[in-house]
């Protein structure tokens, strides 16, 4: 909250972010995915018989991203505690619905072999960040609530 | 290939149940915020009008003490103006008085003074008659036998 308020409001939506470029990213990769026009041929090899998953995971990426980008949208506003705790929560699902969409894209990329290895560390490292961000966040609600329970 | 669909599968299974429980603290975050924010928009027009109520009673308040002090202030002020129209009314009897005395001290110095005018008048003319008859004596000292 105090990092927040020594920004300028119009870049209070970009406090964190590696999570609004990476929500953005995941966005503009699930709409395709969902919708079934475009989709990443390494994710369309591994889940060669399950086209539902396809679509699932672009839905997964739409969701995590705009949950995300919501939630910061969310959190850069003037609000109660109640409300800055609300969308932080939500960023927490937005975060896990991401880490969970990038670590199946990872895992498929690592799968065509030793030339995915390389991508799919990007990917997999863009997964491993939302799930600590979301980890971080999550100890910081928890210790919240906590506190408020007291 | 075909190794990658149960890790996919329970990539997703683990992201469903971690996304599930994330999903659910923030709907009663959620809800937290929207029953505290009802909750205020409930208490609002009470508050509004307990503090209106507040203001009202201090206004009046405000107000019974000042009309005390504007009483107060006025009844000073008419003893204090009753006190000045008794002193200035003592002061313009003295005034006349002390006008009259002066009057009536002028009024016998002028009188003294007409007086001691009618005296010199009265001497005046004895001297005149004093200084004819002298001249009546003269002439006929002058006109007399041997000269």
């Amino acid at each position: 909250m105090k990092h927040l308020a020594a920004l300028p409001r119009p870049l209070r939506f970009f406090a964190e972010p590696f999570e609004n470029w990476t929500a953005g990213a995941c966005l503009l990769t699930g709409v395709p995915a969902m919708i079934g026009t475009t989709r990443p041929q390494s994710l369309a090899r591994a889940l060669h018989g399950f086209p539902w998953l396809l679509h699932a995971w672009g839905a997964l990426l739409c969701l995590g991203a705009v949950a995300t980008l919501f939630a910061r949208w969310r959190i850069g506003q003037p609000q109660t505690d109640l409300g800055y705790r609300s969308a932080r929560s939500l960023e927490v699902v937005g975060l896990v619905t991401l880490a969970t969409a990038t670590t199946v894209y990872a895992v498929a990329i690592m799968a065509v072999g030793v030339p995915g290895l390389a991508a799919g560390s990007i990917t997999a490292s863009a997964a491993g960040a939302c799930a600590m961000r979301a980890w971080i966040v999550s100890r910081e609600l928890k210790r919240e609530r906590q506190g408020t329970d007291v | 290939m075909s190794n990658v669909v149960p890790i996919i599968m329970s990539v997703f299974g683990g992201g469903a149940v971690t996304g599930a429980v994330s999903a659910g603290r923030w709907v009663m975050d959620e809800r937290a915020r929207r029953h505290a924010e009802k909750l205020a928009s409930d208490e609002a027009p009470l508050k509004q009008q307990s503090l209106e109520l507040r203001n009202a009673a201090l206004a009046d308040e405000l107000l019974k003490d000042t009309i005390k002090v504007l009483r107060q202030n006025y009844a000073e002020l008419k003893a204090d103006f009753a006190q000045y129209r008794r002193e200035a009314e003592a002061q313009r009897q003295r005034d006349l008085q002390e006008h009259q005395r002066q009057r009536q001290l002028d009024l016998d110095e002028l009188s003294r003074a007409r007086v001691q005018i009618g005296e010199l008048h009265q001497e005046i003319e004895d001297q005149n008659a004093t200084i004819s008859q002298l001249k009546f004596q003269l002439q006929a000292h002058n006109s007399g036998p041997g000269l």
